[in-house]
């Protein structure tokens, strides 16, 4: 009965944040395959620890982006992707759905420095500025300036892409 | 000065969560990864009962259908059929055979009667936005399809409720059935690939293995075969975005595509700011997605979209 209501209760934690982690993690670089994937994987490291999570009081986007944050700079690592200033772009590779989905906006997104793409995905989470200052260490002006520098650059790789 | 800002980073707010934006297809396939995917599904405890009532509404929405006149193309619904009937070669469907997790029984073709098509969708609609200082809208536009390319089809096997190494060895030998029966359906090696496996322990000591399988499904062999058959060998869920149309669109195909996009963009913008009883002044930006694949009625579709936003007069 208590596995069923926790059980219950995580559920509903997804509904509310799946959509807010997805976008997060498509702002990572990532394909969006790979999104997925990452998303999946979120929910399960925190379902492994929910217990451990009630007793703290985080706010539950807060949590679940850490541990998305966390799975992106691993996810890096095992890839031995550089994820510095002025990456390469990911290659394309042969499948479809990938083809598809390694847009212009996923090669402007991998322009952006490390700390730029997180101010983007936590904008893209749906936390306030106020919250991704607090998250990222700056003033709310400042994180909120850094996002909006970012989010240009991001769409005038894509217009210039465009032609 | 400041205003100036605000709008722009307004702007910039709602291009980019419209470019995120994860579709309704894309969280519940993620969804049905999780171990509690299944606990809030209603479960009838007449099973026949269900049927009946499920009978009941697909008829009375085909009545209401034919009362209406035509449905709409851009909306029009798929069904398709359960495991072991001819299913359409192309089209976005997310198929679930998977029994709840912990409930034993394992899953088979002929125990998997319901399935869930997801409609349009792909924002294929133009949408638009009326704030106070400006109007945003996007159109879309097919480009012509060229040739079918392989489908990929994303299949899972679960296994819960015990230990972590009993678990995880009853997770691997169903991938390998599953993997056999793709093998066996027409898949060449290269063609199927483990792409995860997750072993997770959750609260109460629930070890719960989860291991994700790519099948790409070469033109010749039909998707829904191959379901069927990983069904049929052990798979929990499967989803199969169909067969994506050629990505070899000339300049000028995407250039017209691109017009047409415009075109619809402006319109809407038009419309929308003169049933608000405003006009549309100045254009203030055009934004050109490169083309996509979205999914439509019938089945995968290459688009482009053109984002447009004007001042208000």
């Amino acid at each position: 009965m208590a596995a069923a209501a926790a059980s219950d209760r995580f559920a509903d934690l997804y509904r509310r944040n799946g959509p807010s982690v997805l976008r997060y993690l498509r702002s990572q670089a990532l394909s969006w395959d790979q999104a997925e994937d990452l998303a999946a994987e979120t929910f399960l490291r925190a379902w492994a620890r929910w217990d451990a999570y009630q007793d703290r009081g985080l706010p539950e986007l807060h949590w679940l982006l850490r541990i998305a944050r966390n799975l992106v700079i691993d996810s890096a690592r095992r890839k031995q992707m550089p994820v510095a200033v002025g990456a390469d772009p990911p290659t394309t590779d042969s499948t479809s759905q990938s083809v598809v989905a390694r847009s212009a906006l996923e090669q402007a997104l991998a322009m952006l420095s490390v700390e730029a793409r997180e101010i983007v995905g936590l904008r893209a989470a749906g936390l306030a500025f106020t919250e991704i200052g607090v998250m990222t260490g700056r003033t709310d002006v400042a994180a909120r300036m850094a996002w909006h520098r970012a989010a240009k650059r991001v769409r005038a790789a894509m217009e210039e892409r465009d032609g | 000065m400041a205003e100036g800002l605000d709008l722009e980073i307004d702007g910039l707010d709602r291009w980019m969560n419209e470019v995120l934006e994860p579709s309704p297809a894309t969280i519940d396939r993620v969804r049905r990864r999780l171990p509690f995917a299944e606990s809030r599904r209603w479960r009838p405890a007449v099973p026949w009962l269900a049927a009946a009532a499920v009978l009941l509404l697909v008829g009375g929405a085909a009545w209401l259908g034919m009362r209406l006149g035509a449905p709409s193309d851009r909306f029009a619904t798929t069904v398709l059929p359960p495991s072991g009937q001819t299913a359409p070669a192309s089209g976005s469907a997310y198929q679930d055979f998977g029994p709840a997790l912990g409930q034993g029984a394992a899953p088979t073709a002929a125990a998997a009667p319901l399935t869930s098509v997801y409609t349009g969708s792909c924002s294929l609609a133009p949408s638009v936005q009326l704030q106070g200082r400006g109007v945003t809208a996007t159109g879309f536009a097919p480009l012509a399809a060229t040739e079918a390319g392989p489908a990929l089809v994303n299949l899972s096997v679960q296994a819960n409720g015990g230990s972590a190494s009993a678990v995880s060895n009853d997770a691997s030998t169903k991938a390998a059935a599953v993997e056999a029966a793709l093998k066996k359906a027409g898949l060449g090696d290269a063609d199927v690939q483990r792409t995860g496996f997750y072993l997770y322990s959750g609260p109460n000591n629930q070890a719960f293995a989860n291991v994700t399988i790519a099948a790409h499904v070469p033109a010749r062999i039909d998707p829904s075969a191959v379901i069927s058959a990983a069904i049929a060998a052990g798979a929990n869920s499967a989803s199969s975005a169909g067969q994506v149309p050629g990505t070899d669109a000339s300049a000028s195909e995407v250039s017209s595509a691109v017009t047409a996009a415009t075109a619809e963009a402006k319109n809407m913008a038009s419309s929308i700011a003169g049933a608000a009883g405003v006009q549309i002044n100045q254009l203030q930006t055009v934004v050109a997605q490169p083309p996509q694949v979205c999914y439509g009625p019938g089945g995968p579709q290459r688009v482009v979209a053109v984002t447009v936003s004007y001042s208000l007069k």
